[in-house]
């Protein structure tokens, strides 16, 4: 779960502790654009040693989905 | 009249007894290399002006010897470097159709299944007997050919004019003051302008060249500033990188003799710089930017704070113009040269004319001026990324993964991507030992590059294909 968390924290530098929470839906990030979409999907696979389909990646909107998608792959 | 075989028969006149040429096993005066040099002319008697000789050799006396003999007789020398593949060589053969190839006795086999006219080991032509004929040479005449390396392209035939190499060493030595007090030491092949510029320079001046044939052994390197008591030292900015890194007092020392350090424009570290400069108590250290076909069209001395990522103004009478996307001239845009310097076309090679127009030759390196007219470069025209319609220059992206102290090389390149046009892609070689992984590179990008710089595809690489001259072949990594 940390390890999830840390991904989050990597792809955007300028979140905060308080700031994070697992629902927190895409809309709520300052700069969760598609560059940072793929980089979640980039930094994920290679952490956790997974590949993620196309489908997969374009139903992640919150933390909780990445989160739900590498728990079912692991 | 502006021959490059007229350097050395004027200083042969003026200085017959100096040395002019110190190599690993050799010493040469100026009147024993004119006389060698005359008769290795003598023995390529039966080629009209203008055949083309193409010579394969290490940085040797040979090396000097065939090239200015060549020169002597009219000839074209085609300088083939010696860490050529066999691929480049059966390209550079086929396209310069040599009527005879000179090449060291440990090089003859390299030719074995190439199709050629004329083959001989260099102590067949230079043993000749007979006298030399001076032949009629005109400044407008080709004096060498060399292929550029081919680190965007397949490599292009670029024939220098006795006018070019004359005009370019006049202007080294405007600039830089080079004298015939001056001991050159030079880690440079001959076979790149850089090299082969310098020995010009020394040949004109009448100074001695120590010309060395490994750059990378860098103790050499210095024992060898020591032992001849050099004053000026010609080095790619991986060897001045290397040598400053570690660097004992007695070799600060031995450095801070010099009265010149000139390098060339490949991106030179801020460090390596910044070092030198405090090393250099009362030399300079300087760099240029230029092209084979456009040799040494900038310079810059850096004596003074604040342009040390610049390559300098113009060399004089020679003229820089930057054209934007949109075809006008700015402050910004791909750089455009013009002058005596510059070669009015490529050899047999239609394709790439298109790039001179009205004798100004397009070069596709990307650049700005800053508000004083020094020249930046920021990369290469056909290496620029389009993410999006946003604009990426991989060099930028590049300096940004060599801050990890665990990468040794970087390459970033652009890649087809379904929904961006096309995505970054880096090529990263990690240091021994190294454990880095990509996430912690991506990371670093992140927080240190705007989002679409970023790279999305990391692969880590043994090595990079590089060219003969040791650039990485971008154009192979695409592939």
């Amino acid at each position: 779960m940390e390890e999830v968390k840390k991904i989050f924290f990597e792809v955007f530098p300028t979140l905060s502790e308080e700031g994070f929470d697992w629902d927190n839906s895409q809309q709520k990030y300052e700069n969760w654009d598609s560059f940072a979409h793929l980089q979640l999907i980039t930094m994920a696979e290679e952490k956790f040693n997974i590949k993620i389909s196309v489908d997969e990646a374009t139903s992640i909107i919150t933390a909780r989905h990445l989160l739900d998608l590498i728990t079912s792959h692991t | 009249m502006n021959l490059i075989s007229n350097f050395l028969a004027n200083s042969a006149i003026k200085y017959p007894k100096k040395t002019c040429l110190i190599t690993d096993n050799e010493e040469l005066t100026f009147q024993e290399l004119q006389k060698q040099t005359n008769d290795f002319s003598a023995g390529l008697k039966k080629f009209p002006n203008q055949s083309v000789i193409s010579m394969l050799f290490e940085n040797t006396a040979e090396f000097v010897i065939s090239y200015l003999g060549i020169l002597n007789a009219a000839c074209i020398a085609h300088i083939i470097p010696s860490g050529i593949s066999q691929e480049n060589l059966q390209i550079q053969i086929e396209s310069a159709k040599p009527n005879l190839i000179v090449s060291s006795k440990n090089f003859l086999d390299r030719f074995n299944n190439i199709e050629i006219d004329e083959i001989k080991e260099f102590s067949e032509v230079s043993s000749f007997k007979g006298d030399f004929e001076k032949r009629e040479i005109s400044s407008d005449d080709f004096a060498y050919l060399i292929y550029t390396s081919g680190t965007t392209s397949l490599p292009k035939g670029v024939g220098i004019t006795h006018r070019n190499a004359t005009f370019t060493t006049n202007n080294i030595v405007k600039v830089l003051g080079y004298n015939s007090e001056d001991i050159d030491v030079v880690p440079l092949p001959l076979s790149h302008s850089f090299g082969l510029g310098c020995f010009h320079t020394s040949l004109y001046t009448g100074s001695t060249f120590i010309l060395q044939k490994n750059s990378t052994n860098i103790q050499e390197l210095i024992n060898s500033l020591e032992k001849y008591n050099a004053t000026t030292l010609s080095a790619v900015p991986a060897t001045l990188t290397k040598m400053i890194k570690d660097i004992s007092d007695n070799d600060v020392h031995i450095l801070s003799c010099l009265r010149l350090i000139m390098t060339n424009s490949t991106f030179i570290p801020t460090n390596t710089v910044t070092s030198l400069k405090k090393i250099l108590k009362k030399g300079n250290l300087a760099t240029y930017y230029g092209l084979t076909e456009a040799s040494r069209s900038t310079f810059i001395i850096f004596n003074s704070d604040g342009k040390e990522k610049s390559v300098g103004l113009p060399a004089p009478e020679v003229k820089i113009k930057l054209i934007d996307d949109d075809g006008k001239i700015g402050k910004k845009g791909n750089i455009w040269i013009f002058g005596p310097n510059v070669i009015s076309k490529y050899w047999k090679n239609t394709k790439f004319d298109k790039n001179i127009i009205d004798d100004w030759l397009k070069t596709d390196d990307m650049g700005y001026l800053d508000y004083d007219g020094f020249l930046y470069l920021t990369g290469r025209q056909d290496d620029i990324i389009n993410v999006a319609g946003e604009k990426v220059i991989p060099q930028e992206v590049e300096k940004v993964v060599l801050e990890l102290d665990e990468i040794e090389e970087a390459i970033v390149i652009g890649i087809k991507h379904e929904v961006f046009g096309q995505v970054v892609k880096l090529f990263v070689q990690k240091t021994r030992d190294s454990s880095i992984g990509i996430s912690e590179i991506m990371s670093h990008c992140i927080k240190n590059l705007e989002r679409y710089k970023v790279p999305l595809i990391i692969d880590f690489v043994n090595e990079f294909p590089r060219t003969e001259y040791g650039k990485i072949k971008r154009f192979q990594l695409r592939e």
